[in-house]
């Protein structure tokens, strides 16, 4: 389960990012942090975190350096 | 550099299977019951319309002959009737017309149909033995057609397996019976009794007891028309995944609204991509006042360019650092892009499902917005577009532009097929955008 959720956003990384502006005022990027967080909190929480993340990834943030 | 083309190949082909195994194969029923079943012929008919629809009713047998959707010119019934009266297919009637009635009258049998002004049908009949044919299996053609019968009970639609049907099927435990194809629906709103339902000639056939006094309905699959008339039926109309189910009723909805503005929906879409983008506009305001801030740190960045040149990843890292040390952020963040993907795929849902959007054109060459572009003018434009945007790209090197250029082309081979609304309002999104650009390029940055 969590590799296949871990794959999905990967495969996302390679086939969507490329052609999308580059937007993410984070690092690492919502994807990659999607990716540590899930691996750090397991599917479940580490989903939610990443959500939260997106969420919190808009043009009022400040943005900025910030890890799961 | 494996593993990359390892996923591009993944990609690939799973983009392309889902474009493959996409449109649903037509429902041929190849297993049909061994029963015999008499289909009643006539010559001689009764017309009836009013202004949703025109209805032809047997002199003979006092059964419904053809049913015309005038809205949607649509005959909802074939070479069978709706349903017939078990008892009373060989009597000859004499009828009368009152208002929004139909009244038979054979010696000591009578049929009563009223019409309602919501495709409901009022029955009252001295024959309480019915056999239904239901509604037109080969209604609509192509990918479209997605005939099935279904049942309700235990609050909730289910639909019957066609081999279950081979056989006679018992379904009295059903609160209502009826059929669909992929725009109409007939369902008996009353229970029945000592049923059985089974398939011949690909129709599903509903034999059984029935209240004297009863209702059906027969029309669109309209969640709006469904709603209001009972709720139970508001399912029978698919909303999609359920994620993104409350976003196809914002559209649907919302598209209604606008279409009593301007009576096209190829217009409304266009519409509805404007109201989205003003929607954003205030949140990349933000972002453009922030990059007239960036003008000032611009040789810092320029220096760390030079020192990062071969670890983009560290180089993101550390102009984020200086961003947050000048308190700038010119991005404007993965939220509103994120957003964009609910709303195109309930968009897609509501342009495939919304009787709508069934031939609704928009100007020119766009005949029907619900299938896809026969010049594949708009799919081209788009892919143009987002070329330019991948080539003008101001940050990214050149072998992530090479990889921009080829997805672009990958998404021009999917963007095909996909219905001409959807292309339409992803080709509109991307001019207000440069259009919204231009705008805050011009009053702001230069003022600043």
């Amino acid at each position: 389960m969590k590799n296949i959720i871990i794959g999905f956003i990967k495969f996302y990384k390679v086939l969507l990012s490329p052609i999308l502006p580059n937007s993410c005022k984070f690092y690492p990027t919502c994807s990659d942090y999607m990716i540590l967080s899930i691996e750090k909190y397991g599917v479940l929480k580490g989903l939610l975190k990443g959500i939260w993340r997106i969420i919190r990834c808009n043009p009022i943030s400040k943005g900025g350096i910030d890890y799961p | 550099m494996n593993r990359f083309i390892l996923y591009f190949i993944i990609a690939f082909t799973i983009f392309f299977l889902w474009t493959f195994l996409f449109p649903p194969k037509p429902t041929n029923i190849k297993n049909q019951s061994n029963l015999k079943i008499e289909v009643p012929t006539s010559d001689s008919l009764i017309s009836y319309e009013n202004d949703l629809f025109k209805v032809e009713i047997s002199k003979k047998g006092a059964f419904i002959k053809s049913f015309y959707i005038k809205k949607y010119k649509s005959e909802l019934l074939g070479n069978y009737p709706i349903f017939i009266f078990k008892n009373l297919k060989d009597k000859n009637f004499d009828y009368e017309i009152l208002q929004n009635k139909v009244v038979l009258k054979s010696e000591n049998d009578s049929v009563i149909y009223e019409f309602k002004n919501n495709y409901i049908i009022n029955v009252i009949s001295s024959d309480s033995e019915i056999i239904s044919y239901g509604i037109n299996p080969n209604l609509e053609d192509s990918y479209e057609k997605r005939y099935s019968n279904f049942i309700y009970y235990d609050q909730k639609w289910h639909k019957i397996a066609e081999d279950k049907l081979i056989t006679p099927f018992n379904v009295d435990y059903a609160n209502f019976i009826g059929s669909k194809t992929h725009y109409f629906s007939f369902i008996i709103l009353n229970e029945t009794k000592n049923n059985k339902a089974f398939l011949y000639d690909n129709r599903i056939i509903f034999e059984g007891k029935i209240n004297p006094n009863f209702k059906f309905y027969l029309g669109p699959i309209d969640p709006q028309i469904l709603k209001s008339i009972d709720k139970r039926l508001e399912p029978i109309y698919d909303w999609g995944f359920f994620l993104f189910a409350p976003f196809s009723q914002i559209i649907f909805y919302s598209f209604r609204g606008l279409y009593s503005l301007v009576h096209n929906y190829g217009f409304v879409i266009i519409l509805f991509s404007l109201i989205i983008k003003i929607i954003f506009s205030p949140l990349t305001y933000q972002s453009y006042i922030a990059m007239r801030k960036l003008a000032k740190i611009q040789p810092k960045i320029q220096k760390l360019q030079v020192i990062y040149k071969d670890d983009p990843e560290k180089l993101q890292k550390e102009i984020l650092r200086i961003y947050q040390e000048e308190k700038v952020n010119p991005l404007s963040g993965c939220l509103p892009l994120i957003i964009q993907l609910p709303i195109f795929f309930a968009l897609y849902q509501v342009l495939i499902t919304s009787i709508d959007f069934k031939n609704a054109p928009f100007i020119l060459w766009i005949k029907d917005l619900s299938s896809k572009d026969p010049y594949f003018i708009l799919p081209i434009l788009m892919t143009l577009i987002s070329l330019i945007n991948s080539i003008i790209q101001p940050s990214a090197d050149k072998n992530s532009k090479i990889i921009a250029i080829i997805i672009s082309l990958i998404f021009l081979l999917i963007f095909l097929t996909f219905p001409a609304g959807l292309v339409l309002y992803w080709l509109s999104y991307s001019l207000f955008s440069i259009l919204e650009q231009l705008i805050f390029k011009k009053f702001l940055l230069k003022g600043g």
